[in-house]
């Protein structure tokens, strides 16, 4: 879809906005800087590591793959206490877990942003094209969505931090991965 | 990387003559570096670089939004999510006839994917291929 930029007339009442969008427009304006817990629709590190079967097939592969070069080098009396090459390779991946923050059920597999620049690089909000000025945060996907990769649905929610253009401290909705945008009244 | 070898000391962007491509390539596979190809022998303006890199996501997703392409970076050139990775963008002098403020929006935003993965200890960087000045040989 082509880019659609942004008009006065696209406007929206939060009340009108989808309950994944005002839920996150809600939970944004209570906590714009940082979450004190993750969303329930996103799974905290420490539950993701054990998901192997949420793992696309070629990704559980690949990190056995990777694995085995270690998991050779190994003496057989360590080999023997860890088991088998996919518990080896499960302590390594939570070994990396602290590392990222992961939404990884079957609709949320991309990494969580929260407070993010926003760069409008196209200039289709109001500001400088480009400059940035806006702070993004995710909203859980539709209801039925299903993410075509691990990139996380179409909804996000922006909050404009500077006063370029106008519209400081405005709150602003896409539901369709930044093709529209409308200004949330 | 493990061994470097031919490479130039790894930086976010890293401009390489197009002589020296093959030279390159071996070196990369020398290393832990998962390695994307951006064929740019099609690419010379923002429309045909969107669709090389909708070619190697495997599906459409930005029609000309940069903050689409941008959000989407990260699965391009990190599949699996656990890997160091570069991007090879050959061809990149195609993009100095006439599609020069494309260029420099998307290495804006290349240099930004590699910062935000640098802060989940991954790195990314990328290597333009071309002829011409601007594209220095390997090691000099």
């Amino acid at each position: 879809m082509a880019r659609v930029p942004w008009t006065p007339a696209d406007t929206i009442a939060a009340a009108a906005l989808s309950p994944q969008l005002q839920a996150a427009l809600a939970l944004a304006r209570a906590n714009p800087d940082t979450l004190p817990a993750l969303p329930a629709y996103v799974m905290p590190n420490a539950e993701v590591g054990m998901k192997w079967t949420t793992w696309r097939d070629d990704e559980h592969a690949d990190f056995l793959k990777k694995s085995q070069p270690g998991w050779d080098k190994l003496p057989a009396v360590a080999q023997n206490r860890i088991g088998d090459i996919g518990a080896y390779a499960q302590a390594g991946w939570n070994k990396k877990l602290p590392s990222v923050r992961l939404g990884f059920d079957s609709r949320v597999k991309a990494e969580f942003k929260w407070n993010e620049p926003f760069n409008n690089t196209n200039g289709d909000l109001p500001g400088t094209a480009g400059a940035g000025g806006y702070r993004e945060y995710y909203a859980e996907p539709n209801a039925g969505y299903v993410s075509p990769g691990y990139t996380w649905g179409r909804n996000r929610v922006l909050h404009k931090v500077d006063g370029v253009g106008g519209h400081l401290d405005s709150w602003w909705v896409t539901d369709d991965h930044y093709v529209n945008f409308k200004l949330v009244t | 990387m493990t061994r470097e070898g031919d490479l130039p000391r790894p930086a976010v962007l890293t401009w390489v003559d197009a002589a020296d491509a093959e030279r390159l390539r071996t070196a990369l596979r020398g290393t832990d570096l998962h390695v994307v190809e951006l064929n740019g022998a099609l690419v010379d303006d923002a429309p045909s670089l969107f669709a090389a890199f909708e070619s190697l996501l495997g599906r459409s997703f930005a029609a000309g939004r940069w903050d689409a392409l941008r959000d989407v970076m990260p699965e391009i050139v990190g599949r699996t999510r656990s890997e160091d990775s570069c991007l090879v963008w050959d061809h990149a002098d195609n993009m100095l006839h006439g599609g020069l403020p494309d260029l420099v929006t998307a290495l804006h935003l290349l240099v930004e994917t590699s910062r935000d993965l640098e802060q989940h200890n991954r790195r990314f960087v990328t290597f333009l291929i071309g002829e011409g000045p601007n594209f220095p040989r390997l090691g000099s």
